[in-house]
C-alpha cells in the first residue's frame, strides 16, 4: 500500500478510534491525544500490518495497548455512551425490545453495561458498536477465540437479565425473557 | 445463542440452533432482546464527529512520520557500517544493557508519551533555537536550574519545551537526526526522576526499550533521559 493510501485508510478509522479512546479515557481531549499517539505508532510500524483489511482491529489493538501501558495498574474508567441521560426520556411501555430501541431504557442499559466486568463490556462494545468479528476481537483483547465467545455470551445474558429485572421491578409488564 | 446472532457458528451448529428456535419461544425472545441491545448500543453511540482540523492535522503528522520512519532503516545500515567498532567497544564496556534491565515502567511510559506528543504538535518547541546557549538560558530562566545543552555534530537542535515528569516540571530538549526526532528530558535536581536516572545509569550510559518500541537511553554525566527510535548505539554516541 502506498503511503498516501495508507494514511487515507488510517484516517478512515478515526471515528472508531475516537469512540474507543473516549470509552477508555472518559474524556474527549484525552481520546484525541490517544488517537494521535495510536496513529503515529501505527505509521512507525506500518510494515507489521500483514492484512490491510484488518486495519481497524490492528489500530484498535495498538490503541488499547497504549492506553493500558499508560494507565498500568489503574482501572479503566467506566464509559458513558454518547447521548448520556436524555432529558426527554420516554416512559416504559411494557415491551422490552421496543423500549430498548426507542431509548426509553437508556439509563438501564448504561447501568447494565457499567455492571459488567471490563473484559465483557469491552467485548460487547467491540462486537455491537465497532462490529468486529470474533477473530478481530480476540486480537484486540489478546485472548483465545473461545474466550471471546464466552465473554459475549455472558455479557449478553447479564445485560438482558439486568435490564429485564429493572423493567419488571418497575411493574411495566412482561419482559419476554 | 450469542454466537448465532453474530453469524459466528459453523453451518451444522447454525442449523441445530435454527431448529431449536423454531420450537422455543423463550429462546426466540432472547434472540430478539440480544439484537435489540446491540441496536440500542449502536443508536446511542452514533457516529463520532471528526473535526476536519483534527483530520488535517493528523494527515500532516502521519505523512511527516512516514517520511521520517523511512530514515532509520537507511541510518541503521549506515550506522552498522561505520560504527561497528564503536558498538563492539560499547559492549565490552558494558554499556549495552540487558533487555530486562529495570527502569520504572510508569516513568518509561511518561517519557515516551511526552516524546510522541511533543513531536506530534504543530510547534513542538516553546523556544525554537539551534543555539545551545540560547536554549540553555531559556531553560535556566524557565525552570530555575542549569542544564547542559549538547549539540553533537550532524544533529539539529530544534529548541526546548516544558513538560511534567512524575509531577515535576522538566526541561525537554528537542532534536532531530536526519528527520528522526529525539527528546532529551533533563529533570530538576533532587527530583525522583533524577534519582531514577542516576540509579539506572550508575555504571555508565545505557538504554532500554520503552513500552511501545522507542528507546530510552540514560546518560550518566548529566542525568537525563533521551527518547527516540534511533538505533541504540547511535543514541549513546549522541549523548556522550
Amino acid at each position: 500500500m502506498r503511503t498516501r493510501e495508507l494514511v487515507d485508510e488510517m484516517l478512515r478509522h478515526i471515528p472508531s478510534l475516537l469512540r474507543m479512546g473516549k470509552r477508555l479515557t472518559g474524556s474527549h481531549a484525552e481520546a484525541e491525544d490517544l488517537v494521535q499517539e495510536t496513529l503515529m505508532r501505527a505509521m512507525q510500524h506500518s510494515s507489521e500490518l500483514r492484512e490491510p483489511s484488518q486495519m481497524r482491529a490492528w489500530l484498535l489493538t495498538i490503541e488499547r495497548r497504549l492506553f493500558l501501558n499508560s494507565r498500568r495498574g489503574l482501572r479503566p474508567r467506566l464509559e458513558v455512551l454518547d447521548g448520556g441521560l436524555s432529558p426527554h426520556r420516554r416512559e416504559p411501555t411494557g415491551d422490552l425490545e421496543r423500549e430498548l430501541m426507542e431509548g426509553s431504557l437508556g439509563d438501564e442499559l448504561e447501568a447494565a453495561l457499567a455492571a459488567l466486568p471490563e473484559e465483557q463490556r469491552e467485548a460487547i462494545w467491540l462486537r455491537e458498536v465497532e462490529e468486529l468479528s470474533y477473530d478481530e476481537i480476540a486480537r484486540v483483547q489478546d485472548c483465545p477465540l473461545g474466550t471471546v465467545r464466552s465473554r459475549l455470551s455472558r455479557a449478553r445474558a447479564a445485560l438482558a437479565e439486568h435490564i429485564a429485572a429493572i423493567h419488571e421491578r418497575k411493574g411495566s409488564g412482561n419482559a419476554g425473557l | 445463542m450469542s454466537a448465532f446472532i453474530d453469524g459466528e457458528l459453523e453451518p451444522k451448529e447454525r442449523a441445530r440452533v435454527e431448529a431449536h428456535l423454531a420450537r422455543c419461544e423463550r429462546c426466540r425472545a432472547a434472540v430478539r432482546t440480544y439484537r435489540s441491545i446491540g441496536a440500542a448500543m449502536r443508536a446511542r453511540t452514533g457516529e463520532s464527529a471528526v473535526a476536519s482540523e483534527l483530520e488535517t492535522r493528523l494527515r500532516r503528522q502521519l505523512l511527516r512520520e512516514a517520511r521520517s520512519s523511512a530514515m532509520p532503516k537507511r541510518l541503521r545500515w549506515a550506522w552498522v557500517a561505520v560504527s561497528g567498532a564503536a558498538i563492539a567497544a560499547a559492549v565490552m564496556l558494558g554499556v549495552m544493557q540487558r533487555p530486562d534491565s529495570a527502569l520504572d515502567e510508569a516513568l518509561a511510559d511518561e517519557l515516551v508519551s511526552h516524546h510522541l506528543r511533543g513531536f506530534a504538535r504543530r510547534r513542538p518547541c516553546e523556544i525554537e533555537s539551534d543555539d545551545p546557549e540560547e536554549v540553555r538560558e531559556w531553560v535556566e530562566a524557565r525552570f530555575g536550574y542549569r542544564v547542559e545543552v549538547p549539540k553533537p555534530e550532524g544533529v539539529e537542535l530544534m529548541g526546548a519545551r516544558a513538560c511534567r515528569i512524575e509531577g515535576q516540571e522538566t526541561a525537554a530538549l528537542m532534536y532531530r537526526y536526519d528527520e528522526v526526532p529525539m527528546t532529551v528530558f533533563v529533570p530538576p535536581p533532587g527530583s525522583t526522576a533524577i534519582a531514577s536516572a542516576e540509579r539506572f545509569a550508575s555504571s555508565g550510559a545505557r538504554c532500554t526499550m520503552g513500552p511501545i518500541g522507542e528507546r530510552i537511553c540514560v546518560s550518566a554525566e548529566q542525568p537525563a533521559f533521551a527518547v527516540s527510535s534511533l538505533p541504540e548505539a547511535q543514541m549513546l554516541s549522541l549523548m556522550r
